[in-house]
């Protein structure tokens, strides 16, 4: 049997991103012709040591990997039989800095090469844009009555009228500038790690980031915080502002009201690629890296908040084939688990309600949902921007039934009345919701 | 109704093609201007992308699905200039225009002519859009024609994620979905509560079995404008009629054809490269809810494949004559600051780059070309 040693070559600050993108491997010397893809795999990013092992028949093989930014690398090699594998290494540039090779491997930001030639090519680019962008810090927990005091907030800032124009949002918790590092038109933001991982306390604290600039337009985010990774470590969060736009964007395309937009990470070098894929709407390559985790994401629960990603790609896939093998059944359970287990999270409650929809064993339960999706609000802002979409659409779907039933559930009407504010503030294009607390109706 | 194709077929494909330039009650339209317009005008763009969408289903080197013939194609057209059709081989055609209540009408017929599981539903629409969030409506001709209070003229919109969720309940459980229209936010949409139009057919809460595939391809993300292009297709059509050339296509079936796996890398590069050095650039379509591959579409040939060539460094490629040469391919550019864009069948080429100021440099490289999309990068030294 030969091999071949894969690997994307990128610096990430020591770390290795071992899911880091799918790889499909085709064999050519047989011709090529339709059909001759032989495998997908996964091929790490890092450096030397961060390296993936596909076994193959010893010959040429072509192989393409997809990047979670949809860009495409690829390579040809002769696979023979030497003990110590034939390497396969991508090269994908590297980051302005080492603090942003992260956002760079994840496709949130273009490489230091290029951001360089567009200087230099005098590129038309706001490079001041978010110079006045400062972003705070802080973290909420429930009101005396058990209402979470985010969305709470949230849904009477949402319930303002859009021509008061930009307002800042009332919050009663206490917040803590963050520091930024800078790369314009680019700032990281960075949070102090936490040390701590309390997921199993029921009064378990949520974090969030306030991000605001000098015309009091401000984004809020769900910070994943704290991150803990299978191996038990803490992964670092962060969020990049930058602009709204791809750099190269034609001033009239760039909205007025949008200037700037925020794409939040965890840095866990399984999860990571998944969601970025998944924002990307490159569900297949999120649903196999996702199933190559499977058992890292819900075996031990470690991280209730990476089980739920891994979840979200995975129920989307299953609600479209709706396999009934052991195996999927098994994750189905881990999904009663997280909704169980973590009731701060809303995110399990978002996906019991769709799997209970759908019938698990074929026996759909409006029933079930239906206290699954209300629970599930009241519990607060969902983890996800897939959440917001899926408890917006599942309270869509139950009013719906009971106007055709004539049934009267006003706790359905006003989950879904709080939720569809928050979808329609949402920010579709990063995994972790965001939300725009301004709106400039012009 | 406008129904170009209506063959009783147990199992085919059946088209929903929408296209709306002219809006009277819009800027610079017929009637008196709605006063919540939000800078939305006339389109010249949408009736053509429509057209070659149609025209595409059409022709004999179109659309082309054994198992799933095309049984049946609505077009409705709202366009100023002209209310005809001609489809590929054929006579002209009149077709019906696309007010809210025919477009109503269209979604209803077609959802009912879905009526076996194995059938393919294809809906194309290209006009305004407006949004918030996560939330898209589709503006029909008569927008703005209930003028008074303004928010009932939403009665005359479509919601389309609305429509989305209630197209479960339909027989046919495979459905594609390509929505052309711009995504901005709208203060219409933003003052009204819980209402973004009509979604025609309301979703249930039970989900459908056995699950559909039904992705949805749209032109832009959330938040900014698509593009159209005077008198023709619209930037996004045009990028996926290029990409149903090759660029979308997989093998995973044992033959080259558009899956909806692949198509949404194959409509990421050829728009990319479609709004180069245009207003459009930065328009970036996305896609959701794609779920297996499905192919829908056999290419008759190898696949045609978008191909970026440039220098290693990039700082080179400005001052590089390219050439290619390979399977009856040979060409050459002169330098330009641009990367190559080029489309080339499935194969292996010669790529070069000769550089002679400031410093005289040369390289070549041989690849391999395949889609979604190949980036030569030719070593110079």
């Amino acid at each position: 049997m030969a091999y071949a040693r894969l690997r994307i070559d990128k610096y990430l600050e020591g770390e290795p991103l071992t899911g880091g993108a799918i790889v499909d491997v085709r064999r050519l010397d047989d011709g090529g012709g339709p059909g001759a893809r032989v495998k997908r795999a996964t091929v790490p990013m890092g450096t030397s040591g961060a390296e993936s092992r596909v076994n193959l028949d010893p010959g040429k093989y072509e192989f393409t990997a997809i990047l979670p930014s949809g860009d495409v690398l690829s390579s040809i090699a002769e696979v023979d039989a030497r003990p110590d594998g034939v390497p396969v290494v991508f090269e994908i540039g590297h980051a302005s800095h080492e603090w942003m090779s992260w956002q760079h491997a994840l496709g949130n930001v273009v490489a230091g090469e290029t951001l360089d030639l567009m200087k230099a090519q005098g590129a038309k680019i706001q490079w001041s844009l978010v110079d006045d962008v400062g972003a705070q810090w802080f973290a909420a927990s429930k009101l005396p009555d058990g209402r979470d005091a985010i969305a709470t907030a949230l849904a009477a800032h949402l319930a303002l009228d859009p021509g008061s124009g930009p307002v800042p949002i009332k919050l009663s918790a206490p917040v803590q500038d963050l520091p930024s590092l800078n790369e314009p038109p680019f700032k990281v933001y960075q949070i102090p790690l936490s040390n701590h991982f309390d997921y199993e306390n029921a009064k378990f604290v949520r974090s969030y980031a306030l991000v605001g600039d000098s015309s009091k337009r401000q984004m809020l985010c769900v910070l994943p915080y704290p991150w803990r990774k299978v191996d038990g470590t803490e992964a670092a969060v962060e969020f990049m502002v930058g602009p709204d736009q791809p750099l190269d964007a034609d001033e009239s395309i760039v909205q007025f009201d949008v200037p700037w937009c925020v794409s939040t990470i965890a840095r866990d070098d399984r999860v990571a690629s998944v969601l970025s894929y998944f924002a990307a709407g490159n569900d297949d390559a999120a649903a196999f890296l996702a199933k190559e985790a499977l058992y890292l994401l819900f075996d031990k629960m470690v991280n209730p908040l990476a089980a739920s990603a891994g979840a979200y790609v995975l129920v989307d896939q299953w609600l479209r084939k709706r396999d009934t093998d052991p195996q999927v059944v098994q994750w189905l359970n881990w999904i009663d688990n997280l909704a169980k287990w973590f009731p701060w999270l809303p995110d399990g409650e978002v996906l019991r309600g769709w799997v209970a929809l759908a019938g698990r064993d074929a026996k759909p339960s409006v029933e079930t949902a239906r206290s699954a999706f209300v629970e599930a609000e009241r519990r607060g802002l969902p983890v996800y921007t897939a959440g917001v979409r899926r408890l917006a659409d599942g309270l869509t779907r139950i009013a719906n039934q009971d106007k055709a039933d004539g049934r009267d559930d006003r706790a359905v009407v006003d989950a879904l009345e709080r939720i569809r504010r928050v979808a329609w503030s949402a920010d579709p294009r990063f995994p972790f919701t965001t939300i725009r607390l301004w709106f400039d109706p012009k | 109704m406008t129904q170009l194709v209506n063959q009783p077929l147990q199992r085919g494909a059946h088209a929903l093609v929408i296209g709306v330039g002219e809006y009277p009650w819009l800027d610079g339209g017929t009637q008196p201007r709605f006063a919540h317009f939000e800078g939305m005008g006339q389109l010249s763009s949408p009736p053509q992308s429509a057209r070659a969408f149609a025209e595409w289903l059409l022709s004999p080197t179109g659309y082309n699905n054994t198992a799933c013939p095309l049984a049946s194609l609505d077009l409705l057209i709202s366009d100023s200039s002209t209310d005809q059709f001609v489809p590929p081989g054929g006579t002209s055609t009149t077709i019906q225009r696309a007010r809210f209540a025919d477009i109503s009408s269209a979604i209803l017929n077609w959802f009912a002519r879905g009526n076996d599981a194995d059938d393919l539903l294809l809906f194309f629409y290209c006009g305004h859009g407006v949004a918030r969030g996560l939330n898209m409506t589709l503006l029909p001709e008569d927008y703005g024609s209930q003028q008074t209070p303004p928010q009932a003229s939403l009665t005359l919109a479509i919601d389309f994620d609305g429509l989305y969720l209630g197209m479960d309940s339909c027989a046919a459980r495979n459905q594609l979905f390509f929505v052309d229209a711009c995504r901005v936010a709208s203060g219409m949409l933003m003052r009204t509560i819980n209402f973004s139009g009509t979604p025609v057919i309301p979703g249930m809460a039970q989900i459908s079995s056995p699950p559909r595939n039904a992705p949805i391809y749209y032109s832009a993300v959330p938040g900014i404008t698509a593009y159209g292009r005077p008198g023709k297709p619209s930037f996004f059509t045009g990028a996926l009629l290029k990409a149903f050339r090759g660029a979308g296509a997989g093998d995973t079936s044992g033959a080259w054809a558009l899956q909806t796996d692949t198509l949404v890398l194959g409509i990421h590069h050829q728009l990319r490269r479609a709004v180069a050095n245009t207003a459009a650039v930065g328009q970036l379509s996305t896609a959701n809810h794609v779920g297996p591959p499905l192919a829908f579409h056999q290419l008759a040939g190898l696949p045609e494949c978008p191909v970026d060539v440039l220098c290693d460094p990039e700082s080179d490629t400005a001052n590089a004559t390219f050439a290619v040469s390979g399977n009856g391919v040979q060409q050459t550019r002169v330098p330009q600051a641009a990367p190559w864009g080029l489309d080339l069948l499935l194969g292996d080429y010669q790529f070069a780059a000769n550089i002679t100021a400031p410093s005289a440099k040369s390289g070549q490289s041989t690849s391999r070309v395949a889609p979604p999309f190949r980036s030569v990068k030719i070593p110079v030294a």
